[in-house]
């Protein structure tokens, strides 16, 4: 992170690589909009380059720039012109479009798009910390401590929290469960 | 605990990715059907969780951000190099503060990075070097044999990673000099490389593996290794 703060481009550009699909797949979750993920995505990963000699390696890096994503994403919701699009329930249209697009289309997929529409639904429902950290866990792929250096929650309260929203979950679809095999 | 909650408790782990069912107690949820009922709906819950993660990949994949190069630091860069010559004695403090600390051993045990500690003291910079450039590129090298790795593997690749950032940075200090000073820009960009495979815990997936290999491959790093390495300049 010293050489990203001291202007090494090279650098910043694999900070970029690696860290850019994580952060846009966690936002596309989190956001409902795919242009705001894709501009807040950009903000982030240029705040993320710019404040690069404030990381002290206490935390995981991972952790540091969720948790800057997290707060950036805090900030665009509260400004006046995102907050109605924070707020509203339904799926982007985009996103809608383009589930669409993807099941139809020859490749290999693997799950209709009532069903993936109906899991994103359930997860947009829960209540706001449990779908943070469901969606931190899922699409972000952080561990239990990076989530909870992301939030500020125990571990044990990162994973209560993520116990509670899987209840939810369970509740919400378990009429989808009918065609499961089990074998014991 | 009873038997019901344990068993429960590892299925929420196991849609979570945290675990696998191997502790699932499968005997006991033969007869109680609780158990049955949560493992069945559990598999799939977790079949539809991973679809929809796999789901939103591909939609991220569909649309990927724009990446344009930025010059992200130019006063940080001046600091820095005001600083450099301090920084080199600063290491070198911090480096023999170490290498104190170390050996002085907490429980007499020897680790790896008391032996590499040992063969810096040994060893020419320039061997040092070498040896740093020819460990890295052999470990990128065995990173991408396979498909998933779990396990011990997944743990020795992080352990490894790890101690090369580790090693990189007790190099750091003879990476100031002028004439290596071109040098630096790859090992950072191989440190990032090795810091996000070192953290993280659980299997190293083939999604991940990928990604690794796509930035390596895109910088042509191993071939960098390599020529540093044939050059002959260090």
């Amino acid at each position: 992170m010293k050489a990203v703060a001291a202007g090494n481009d090279e650098a910043a550009s694999v900070l970029v690589d690696l860290y850019q699909k994580r952060v846009f797949t966690f936002l596309l979750g989190w956001a409902r909009n795919r242009e705001d993920a894709l501009d807040i995505t950009q903000d982030i990963l240029h705040r993320v380059c710019q404040k690069a000699g404030n990381y002290n390696g206490q935390a995981p890096l991972t952790a540091w720039i969720f948790t800057i994503a997290r707060n950036l994403y805090i900030d665009h919701c509260r400004s006046k012109d995102a907050r109605r699009q924070c707020r509203t329930i339904e799926m982007d249209q985009s996103i809608e479009r383009r589930v669409s697009a993807a099941t139809n289309s020859p490749e290999t997929t693997l799950m209709g798009k009532e069903v993936f529409l109906r899991v994103k639904n359930a997860i947009d429902r829960l209540p706001p910390r449990q779908r943070e950290v469901v969606q931190l866990r899922l699409l972000a792929e952080l561990t239990l401590e990076e989530i909870s250096d992301t939030v500020s929650l125990t571990t044990g309260g990162v994973k209560s929290t993520l116990h509670n929203g899987l209840r939810a979950l369970r509740k919400e679809l378990a009429d989808l469960e009918r065609g499961t095999y089990v074998h014991m | 605990m009873s038997i019901c909650e344990k068993n429960q408790a590892i299925l929420d782990d196991y849609i979570l990715g945290l675990c696998d069912l191997e502790d699932f107690d499968k005997s006991h949820a033969r007869w109680c059907p609780t158990c049955r009922a949560e493992y069945k709906q559990s598999l799939s819950l977790r079949r539809h969780l991973v679809g929809y993660a796999a789901e939103m990949n591909r939609l991220a994949d569909q649309h990927p951000v724009e990446t344009t190069p930025h010059h992200y630091g130019p006063q940080a860069w001046i600091s820095i190099r005001k600083l450099a010559p301090w920084a080199g004695l600063a290491a070198s403090v911090i480096l023999a503060f170490m290498l104190g600390s170390l050996y002085t051993g907490r429980d007499g045990t020897t680790t790896a990075g008391d032996l590499y500690l040992r063969s810096l003291e040994s060893e020419s910079g320039r061997a040092q070097i070498l040896t740093y450039l020819g460990r890295t590129q052999v470990f990128f090298l065995s990173l991408f044999d396979g498909a998933d790795k779990c396990g011990a593997n997944a743990e020795a690749d992080r352990r490894m990673a790890a101690e090369l950032i580790f090693q990189k940075r007790l190099l750091e200090p003879r990476l100031l000099s002028p004439e290596l000073e071109d040098i630096r820009p790859l090992l950072d960009e191989v440190e990032f490389i090795l810091l996000d495979i070192s953290e993280g815990e659980g299997c190293l997936r083939e999604t991940d593996l990928m990604l690794w290999k796509k930035v390596i491959e895109s910088r042509s790093t191993l071939l960098r290794l390599s020529l540093l390495q044939m050059e002959g300049r260090i």
